[in-house]
């Protein structure tokens, strides 16, 4: 398999990033309240995503994207 | 892992603690574990927190040990290996085969026990624009030790629309199977770049890129391999044992490459938030896999919430996996690792939450999945025989004095 033609799979969703990037709209900080909801937060409860994460990662053959950290495990 | 802080950037205003109690069940009387976590931050001065994280494992079932083709069940004798006991299910029997023979699943017995303790504790300083965390953390079990570290970077930019991300992390584990007298180790780097946007005043997108390069001893020690034909000369392959069963073999390197897009959206007419999350992953044993989840965040009045989720996940099999091998292969790598196999998965989950005199959030949870290979997204069903299915229960607390 030739890993550099497969990684332009991801490049449109690196050119639609780009373009939503380049289209956002200045947001003034007092304009931000919804931002700042706790359910709009990245990780809004950490310990459950951490387990949901740990288990995946035990089953499938994938990890990363979200990240460095956590240790190995001998997961079976 | 800590409490979550509703804003990043700013240090916790507060010492928060919780505690979630997990239990994971395999169908078919496989695994079963129960998850223990216990985890707590603390401001230190204005400008800096420490967050601390404990988890136990205790695990107890049993696990596919390797595949014989149908018919070769006297080959089965002394594979589970250990004092295992050797039982052989045949959940093949009705699927279409595209191999000569359908392969039999040989699990180890019910009796595979462990516990697995883990700490990891991580330290921010926050300047006024830039975040520097530092972590580290050790997990340990009697066949499994592993040691981790590593340090995070974020900066907030572009009157903070916009947040860069850089992380770098090592990890060094050392594996001495029960079963084997052997003593073997592997390391892992792991580097990612990140960036953070604010779209509008209702939507943020984030993308990572993360790349790890593994090196070591990369195999299962457990997992073994049926070869037709035998490979007793080929260098790295130790038999395992009975004639044509070996110890997997797996390469000494891989890298992997994941890119993450997530999007989240506030939605004003429903007080909700919907989170998406799409991952593309990459790595030079031939798997790639694609990983989408939806969230949506819905509060239900009087501090209760409820988040309803969907996940899917599609892999292509690993170029040197086979549920079996008719024939020993060139390069001597072998696994039959159901997780190196071509598979999708779908789950679905929902958890509660209840928020009591904004300090006290109590919390359920369930999520339920299907591992199938017909849910592969290039259609392979030749693992069809390894299709299982799990449930995940939680339940917890998060103080905040």
């Amino acid at each position: 398999m030739n890993i550099r033609n497969d990684a332009w799979q991801s490049m449109p969703a690196i050119l639609l990033l780009l373009l939503l990037i380049g289209g956002c709209t200045p947001v003034a900080p007092w304009q931000r309240g919804n931002l700042a909801k706790p359910h709009m937060a990245l990780e809004t409860d950490p310990a459950t995503t951490a387990i949901r994460r740990h288990v995946h990662m035990s089953k499938e053959a994938s990890s990363g994207g979200y990240g460095s950290g956590g240790g190995g495990c001998g997961c079976n | 892992m800590s409490p979550n802080k509703t804003a990043a950037g700013v240090p916790a205003d507060g010492i928060a603690t919780g505690f979630l109690y997990s239990h994971y069940d395999e169908c078919c009387g496989r695994m079963a574990v129960d998850v223990f976590q216990a985890f707590g931050i603390t401001p230190l001065g204005e400008s800096a927190d420490l967050s601390a994280g404990w988890v136990t494992d205790r695990i107890a079932g049993a696990s596919p040990v390797l595949n014989i083709p149908f018919g070769r069940t006297d080959a089965v004798a002394g594979a589970s290996g250990g004092a295992a006991k050797v039982s052989v299910t045949d959940s093949a029997r009705s699927l279409p085969l595209t191999i000569a023979a359908r392969p039999v699943q040989v699990m180890s017995s019910a009796t595979i026990r462990d516990t697995r303790n883990a700490l990891d504790l991580n330290g921010q300083y926050y300047f006024d624009d830039l975040t520097i965390g530092l972590a580290g953390g050790a997990s340990d079990e009697k066949d499994y030790r592993s040691y981790f570290s590593n340090l995070n970077l974020r900066w907030e930019t572009n009157k903070k629309m916009t947040t860069l991300a850089f992380g770098a992390g090592f990890t060094d584990d050392t594996i001495t199977p029960t079963t084997r007298a052997i003593k073997e180790s592997k390391t892992a780097i792991d580097s990612m770049l990140g960036i953070t946007q604010i779209l509008d005043k209702n939507s943020l997108l984030q993308a990572n890129l993360t790349y790890q390069y593994s090196s070591g001893f990369l195999s299962n020690p457990y997992k073994k391999v049926f070869i037709s034909g035998g490979g007793r000369h080929q260098p790295g392959l130790e038999s395992a044992g009975p004639a044509d069963i070996f110890w997997e073999n797996r390469p000494n390197e891989r890298h992997q490459w994941a890119l993450l897009a997530r999007y989240l959206r506030y939605f004003g007419d429903w007080d909700a938030a919907l989170h998406l999350d799409y991952r593309f992953h990459i790595d030079d044993w031939s798997i790639r896999s694609h990983t989408v989840e939806a969230q949506w965040h819905q509060p239900l009045g009087n501090e209760w919430m409820l988040v309803p989720r969907l996940r899917y996940y599609s892999q292509s099999e690993a170029d040197f996996y086979s549920p079996y091998f008719a024939a020993p292969r060139s390069n001597g790598f072998y696994s039959s690792d159901y997780r190196l196999s071509g598979f999708g998965a779908l789950s679905g989950g929902l958890t509660f939450t209840k928020t009591f005199f904004d300090q006290l959030k109590v919390q359920t949870g369930v999520e339920y999945s299907v591992h199938k290979a017909g849910l592969n997204l290039d259609g392979a069903t030749q693992s069809g025989f390894a299709d299982f299915s799990f449930f995940l229960v939680t339940a917890g607390f998060e103080y905040q004095f």
